[in-house]
């Protein structure tokens, strides 16, 4: 089920109801909230309920069985048998592809013949995403930074929880857990605030990112005859297209989320306006960054043992990042180009100095900072050719094509073009004006005259109705 | 909680309402679709012969040529699927109807309207024809069947700016000016890809459909023409030829079949000159007028 459908236009008033004429029961709203996730999954493939249900399960036995021994070596043992199990599961169904068709291509690069047929499996909607939440928790149970839950329901509320579910924040047990214990009260001004975050996910996802999104198909379906402009223009639509998607997804599920009187963390904030790539990775999907960096980096030492560690925990970091993304080269690519790009920040103990929003308390940034937001911009735009391209080859292509002389010539300008231009102008002034809030529409809440603030909704509404392009799929549910 | 839903009601309201009223001013427009529901009842005492198919039909056969009272069904993208289900919901009422012509091009059986790129017309079936389709907004609503400019632009041409929506004569025929400013070459290669398909998973249900549709037709008495349309030389080059001798292949063996069954094959006519064409595979007026007079001549002198 889309959020940009009518689908859930039913659902969600539905469970809305439901859930908060249940409010006197805990139990009972959280029930609710299990079955109406399982509905929500279940409306793609139901399935694939078994295999979710599957992952819930073995993470929520593997907490209560660790919780119950001492021993921190038998704690491993059970750790990676839970571990190698939902690993198991996500690496057969988005990877064995992959490694089997490269296993193929080295063997034949040793001149001998294998032929194997393609597994003819379909990818879990949102597989990558549960299961590293369902992993986050058990590794905190692991290692005693978290008690098991010991309410099933509970914890497969928190799994489970159907604006999170396909797409994230990839949810902390710490954060979100506790959440299904206590009672939840009714927040009149909270929900106001989740239905402003959802028009402005929804703005960004079907005006931003699905305008743009026309534009980027036709440009990287046909990247040999198009000049070094048009490819220009072409990737920057991109970067705004999977920001767009991306963000407006995590929006909209942080909206939805604080309709039912949950709080879910923030997964963007306003990345684009970064200073650096260390910044830009701080901004940009924050609940994945910050999962490999307390699950993988940290544990492998981070930038605390050496340069040459520093280097390849860095690498890795990025590396399986990309993969996380999907079974093909280009996702490796894309990690290893922005590991390339953080790597002299880090060893230079630089990747800190952007903590702060940049112009903190200014309507406008100075001269420095507004060229290094575009360097960065600039950075991980061309990275983003790898992201999008479907090849190494492709992406090459793009690389060759856009460093041309043609870069110079005037783009093709089309009305497609116009109007993805428009929505991201309009989604630049608005994120700038709202960067200090935890999303760009958060202050609208606290202007005093109601005329003005609803006029704003209802501009913004206008631009949905008006330039919204209807069910595109979100790009990060293939992930 | 009451006064969180009053203030989303009442922010909810004007756009409901703003929505509610361009959906009946939508609707309200006159559109072909609507004209030919209405046509075909009015029509229903004295209509011999009716004429289904795609765009190839709307623009390629004009009854008000001919010597016997027909109408023309088309429309364009319109899948043989919706074709059948058309002529189940008229021909109850059509005492006189003696024969059905269906248009099967080179892409008919292999396409539906339903997952096609012009998918957004099948709710005028729903809306004009009252056919069943699955129910969403999609499939029943102006608003959401359309983009909000192609809604926007049909009010204002309509409302503002006077324009007459309608196209169609009064025998459902939609007449194409001499020729298009594409070459035929240019327009045959658009329309060759347009109209192959490597995924065959229509196959199946377009043929049953057909299949159904010929023996409904047939077991009420009702002759069948299965006429492939005429076109350019430059298009029959370019269009698939497997899916061509699949479509042939079925259609022969329903004719073969079947006594009530001719099959009308004019692809490579050559009674049809360039000059007969708007572009590489549309008649124009005067090709149309020539094909209708070829059809005329076949349901009124064969047995």
């Amino acid at each position: 089920m889309l959020f940009n459908s009518f689908d859930f236009a039913i659902f969600l008033p539905i469970v809305f109801t439901l859930y908060w004429l249940s409010r006197k029961s805990v139990k009972l709203q959280n029930l609710i909230i299990v079955i109406s996730s399982y509905v929500f999954y279940g409306w793609w493939d139901w399935r694939y309920l078994f295999l979710f249900i599957l992952s819930i399960t073995t993470a929520y036995i593997t907490g209560r069985w660790m919780d119950t021994v001492e021993d921190r070596r038998q704690r491993l043992w059970i750790l990676l048998s839970c571990i190698i199990l939902n690993f198991g599961i996500l690496g057969y169904y988005k990877y064995a592809n992959f490694f089997v068709a490269n296993f193929v291509d080295v063997v034949r690069f040793f001149g001998m013949s294998l032929s194997v047929d393609r597994l003819n499996v379909i990818l879990p909607v949102g597989i990558s995403f549960y299961t590293f939440q369902a992993m986050g928790y058990t590794i905190d149970v692991y290692r005693r930074d978290l008690k098991a839950a010991h309410n099933y329901i509970e914890f497969t509320a928190f799994i489970s929880f159907f604006p999170q579910l396909v797409a994230g924040p990839i949810e902390r047990a710490a954060n979100l857990l506790p959440q299904f214990k206590t009672a939840r009260h009714f927040n009149g001004v909270e929900a106001s605030d989740g239905m402003r975050q959802i028009l402005w996910g929804l703005f960004k996802k079907v005006v931003v990112a699905d305008n743009a999104a026309v534009v980027v198909n036709a440009v990287f379906a046909n990247v040999g005859a198009q000049s070094g402009s048009t490819l220009a223009l072409g990737i920057v639509l991109f970067a705004f297209q999977i920001y767009g998607d991306f963000s407006g997804y995590s929006d909209m599920a942080v909206g939805v989320g604080k309709l039912f009187g949950i709080t879910l963390m923030k997964n963007f904030a306003t990345p684009y306006f970064s200073r650096d790539i260390a910044e830009f990775w701080r901004r940009w999907h924050i609940s994945l960054s910050t999962w490999f960096r307390d699950y993988v980096y940290i544990p492998m030492g981070g930038n605390r043992k050496g340069y040459a560690r520093t280097v390849v925990n860095t690498m890795v970091l990025f590396l399986v990042s990309g993969l996380w993304h999907g079974a093909n080269w280009t996702f490796v690519a894309w990690g290893a180009a922005n590991a390339l790009l953080f790597l002299p920040l880090v060893l230079r103990r630089q990747n800190r100095k952007h903590l702060d929003i940049v112009a903190k308390g200014k309507l406008l940034p100075n001269a420095r900072e507004l060229g290094e937001m575009l360097l960065t911009f600039t950075l991980s735009t061309l990275a983003w050719v790898f992201f999008r391209a479907v090849s190494i080859q492709q992406a090459l292509q793009y690389f060759k094509g856009l460093f041309s002389l043609s870069l110079f010539q005037l783009p093709t300008l089309t009305l497609d073009i116009g109007v993805a231009i428009f929505a991201i102008s309009v989604l630049v002034v608005v994120e700038w004006l709202g960067r200090e809030g935890s999303y760009a529409l958060e202050r609208v809440g606290l202007v005093q005259s109601r005329p003005v603030r609803w006029a704003i909704y209802y501009a913004v509404l206008g631009l949905v109705i008006a330039f919204g392009v209807s069910s595109q799929a979100f790009v990060y549910f293939q992930f | 909680m009451k006064n969180f839903l009053t203030k989303l009601m009442l922010f909810l309201l004007p756009i409901v309402l703003a929505g509610g009223l361009a959906e009946g001013a939508l609707r309200s427009i006159p559109n072909d679709y609507a004209t030919k529901a209405k046509a075909v009842i009015d029509k229903a005492e004295s209509l011999e012969v009716l004429f289904f198919g795609s765009s190839h039909t709307l623009y390629g056969i004009d009854p008000s040529v001919m010597s016997i009272e027909g109408y023309n069904l088309a429309h364009p993208s319109q899948s043989i699927d919706l074709d059948y289900r058309l002529y189940q919901r008229f021909a109850p009422q059509l005492p006189n109807l003696s024969t059905v012509v269906i248009t099967v091009s080179s892409f008919s059986l292999f396409s539906t309207l339903a997952t096609g790129l012009e998918q957004w017309r099948l709710a005028n079936y729903a809306m004009y024809y009252d056919l069943k389709l699955p129910w969403s907004l999609e499939n029943q609503t102006e608003l959401f069947s359309n983009a909000f400019k192609t809604s926007a632009l049909k009010l204002w041409r309509y409302y503002v700016s006077n324009q007459n929506p309608i196209w169609i004569n009064d025998f459902g025929f939609q007449a194409k000016p001499a020729s298009t400013t594409l070459d035929f070459t240019e327009s045959a290669i658009l329309a060759a890809s347009r109209h192959t398909y490597s995924d065959w998973s229509a196959l199946e249900q377009q043929t049953q459909a057909l299949t159904e549709f010929v023996a409904s037709v047939t077991a009420k008495g009702q002759r069948v023409i299965l006429l492939i349309p005429p076109a350019t030389a430059a298009y029959v080059e370019r269009i698939s030829a497997a899916q061509m001798t699949k479509t042939r292949e079925i259609i022969q063996g329903l004719a073969e079949s079947n006594a009530l069954v001719t099959v009308l094959d004019l692809l490579s006519d050559d009674r049809f000159e360039l000059g007969d064409f708007y572009d590489a595979d549309h008649l124009n007026q005067q090709g149309a007028h020539k094909l209708s007079e070829l059809l005329d001549s076949l349901i009124t002198t064969t047995p």
